[in-house]
């Protein structure tokens, strides 16, 4: 039946989902076709390519792991175009920005292009600082389409157990899970404030804008410490003692991802090799 | 029988507040279902934070199935075991990643063995109709469905007296009569239920006792009918009466009426304002879904052919498997008896203590001088 019977309670979720949606990387975790991957495996998946991807001193094997994880993200776990696309242009933003600085800044090698000198200072791309720039900015969008691909196919929850697993702290997981947990309600908090504040003229000019986000950010914060004490009151109506349990996840616990996952770490390893030795 | 709660003279105020709660005693005896009206501010949600300890009174005590509370660590946990409170915001009570690991929170806390948790949160999840939601984050979750899984927070811990801060505060009229079902389905297991309200049509129609406070004092303690036939007391109250006995009262003002008991429900109003139906054709079929199969339940409704209704969460759930389409979720003795009136027959689909109270309500019908209705269980 799985979530079948519900008494006439149904959540109408809108068709289109753009990442504004306060809830939109959950929703696409949850409903993942890899979900059932266990998250330990992804997760090393995750950093593991990310960390050799930024060992590479050339700019080959960031560019595979960047192209395997958008593969992986769009056609293995099926994340529509649209959102993924929208999801990378945020640290496209702070990527080309790092890459153009370091365009100017850095030089060495052949003079590719002169702007101009100011001052006695060459304002010039040369080929060294051309291909830091590249490399830089494809060792970004590695590590961050490797971590797109653990967002999107593993919801935040099965992550505890992981974190279990390698002996955190039990009090550390405990507030993870709250501070996951409320996460969405002070976003919905936030968003209720801010359309109260709009509703009414607020952000209209520089002046509105700033003393109305000052109010939005002190509002958010009482609100935070007023919904402190309420969950204290009712953990402890429920006779709070320490305990809270992991939630349970229905991994397959199969050794063919562990298997492909190895398979892929190891061709990357061996790339990397290659690109050192050549 | 006993009183499982007792209320002796309590006063509290806040830290350099007037008193909310200026010597307040009632006693409420067990498997009741009590409802605590009055108007904002009234001391309401503070009164309700006594029951389980989390406020300690200033003077007075209160008992909890004769004993007092103690206000130490081990005393807090055992009442806290056995008066489950259920909060307005159910945002503020729900903070567990899904809704198994939440609803898990007390027994755990409360150290059963694993078995004895998983069975009772099953329990507990399946009894609020959410079964196959165990994994959802709550944010996932309709504001419905959300009071749903605090209420089986608290189920899971099997206390003796659920405390519920108005449960039906910004929830749909269905979906907070379904609700209210699912605390009278409580109800008939043998949970003593408290809930605060001002919504006076619901603490009308469904407790068995009012306790109507405002200003930190008790203004009458007594039936529903005692207290919203009173215009003192409503006024006192800021309340308004329910729409039925408005109508009621002003019938009666205008000689239209004989002054009888006020009605229970519309079809006592109906009577009322019609007299006695000659012959009564319709006739409600009760069903008890424990003792069949799914398919007994379409063939029954193949034959009988009428408008049917389920009650009590095992029932919908047999139904919705069976893929039938139900006429009623709720409030539904009270449409069957009135389709019964008009001569139509009414299937209702239900189990346990729920069966008679079928029949309770007919006969309370009967007995208000109403026409006899026939119940026939299948």
């Amino acid at each position: 039946m799985g979530g079948g019977f519900h008494l006439h309670l149904h959540k109408k979720k809108s068709e289109k989902q753009s990442i504004f949606s306060e809830d939109v990387l959950d929703d696409l975790a949850i409903s993942s076709p890899l979900r059932k991957v266990p998250a330990a495996q992804k997760l090393v998946l995750c950093i593991a390519a990310t960390v050799i991807a930024v060992l590479s001193p050339v700019i080959y094997l960031p560019l595979f792991v960047l192209i395997s994880m958008i593969f992986a993200s769009l056609v293995l776990a099926k994340v529509p175009v649209r959102i993924y696309l929208s999801l990378l242009t945020i640290p496209l933003a702070f990527g080309l920005t790092g890459a153009v600085v370091l365009l100017f800044v850095t030089g060495g090698g052949e003079t590719i292009y002169d702007f101009f000198t100011f001052a006695g200072f060459h304002i010039q791309i040369t080929d060294k600082s051309l291909n830091l720039a590249m490399l830089v900015l494809a060792r970004t969008f590695a590590g961050m389409c490797s971590l797109y691909f653990l967002t999107v196919t593993t919801p935040v929850t099965s992550l505890f157990k992981v974190l279990r697993d390698v002996h955190l702290p039990q009090e550390f997981i405990d507030l993870t899970m709250l501070i996951y947990r409320y996460i969405f309600v002070f976003i919905g908090e936030a968003i209720d404030i801010h359309n109260a504040q709009v509703m009414r003229g607020g952000y209209s000019t520089f002046k509105d804008w700033i003393s109305a986000f000052s109010m939005l950010t002190s509002m958010l914060f009482i609100r935070t410490w007023e919904k402190g004490e309420d969950i204290f009151l009712s953990m402890n109506s429920r006779c709070y003692d320490g305990v809270m349990l992991l939630p349970e996840e229905d991994t397959q616990t199969s050794v063919k991802y562990a298997v492909i996952i190895f398979a892929y770490l190891s061709l990357l390893v061996v790339i990397l090799a290659l690109e050192m030795i050549l | 029988m006993s009183d499982i709660l007792e209320f002796d003279n309590v006063t509290y105020a806040y830290a350099g507040r007037p008193p909310s709660l200026n010597g307040v005693s009632f006693k409420i005896e067990r498997g009741k279902k009590l409802a605590i009206v009055g108007p904002n501010g009234a001391g309401k949600t503070t009164l309700l934070l006594m029951c389980n300890g989390t406020l300690q009174p200033d003077s007075g005590t209160v008992r909890v199935n004769g004993e007092h509370i103690h206000y130490d660590k081990a005393g807090l946990r055992e009442i806290r075991s056995k008066v489950g409170l259920v909060f307005q915001n159910s945002d503020s009570q729900i903070f567990a990643p899904s809704v198994y690991t939440d609803v898990a929170f007390g027994p755990a806390n409360l150290h059963l063995d694993p078995a004895e948790i998983e069975s009772r949160v099953h329990d507990a999840i399946f009894a609020v109709g959410l079964s196959g939601y165990e994994k959802r984050p709550p944010h996932h979750l309709s504001g419905g469905e959300k009071k749903r899984v605090a209420i089986a927070g608290i189920l899971a811990m099997k206390p003796d007296i659920l405390v519920a801060d108005e449960p039906t505060a910004s929830l749909d009229p269905a979906t907070a009569a379904e609700i209210m079902d699912l605390l009278d389905e409580l109800q008939e297991d043998g949970t003593t239920i408290i809930l605060s309200t001002h919504d006076v049509e619901l603490a009308y129609s469904w407790a068995d006792e009012v306790l109507l406070i405002a200003g930190g004092r008790i203004l009458h303690h007594g039936t529903p009918e005692e207290v919203f036939t009173d215009d003192s007391l409503m006024l006192k109250a800021r309340l308004t009466p329910p729409a039925l006995l408005n109508l009621y009262t002003e019938f009666v003002k205008r000689g239209k009426l004989a002054d009888a008991k006020p009605p229970k429900g519309v079809p006592e109003m109906m009577h009322l304002i019609e007299g006695s139906y000659e012959g009564v054709t319709g006739t409600i079929y009760t069903v008890d879904t424990d003792s069949i199969d799914e398919d007994a339940v379409k063939a029954i409704i193949a034959e009988k052919n009428c408008k049917v209704g389920a009650m009590g969460t095992r029932p919908k759930k047999k139904c919705f498997n069976a893929g039938v389409s139900l006429d009623y979720t709720y409030g539904i003795i009270d449409k069957a008896m009135l389709a019964a009136l008009i001569g139509e027959d009414t299937l209702i689909f239900t189990c346990g203590g729920m069966l008679d109270r079928v029949k309770l309500r007919v006969k309370m019908f009967e007995d208000a001088g109403g026409a006899a209705i026939k119940v026939v269980r299948l």
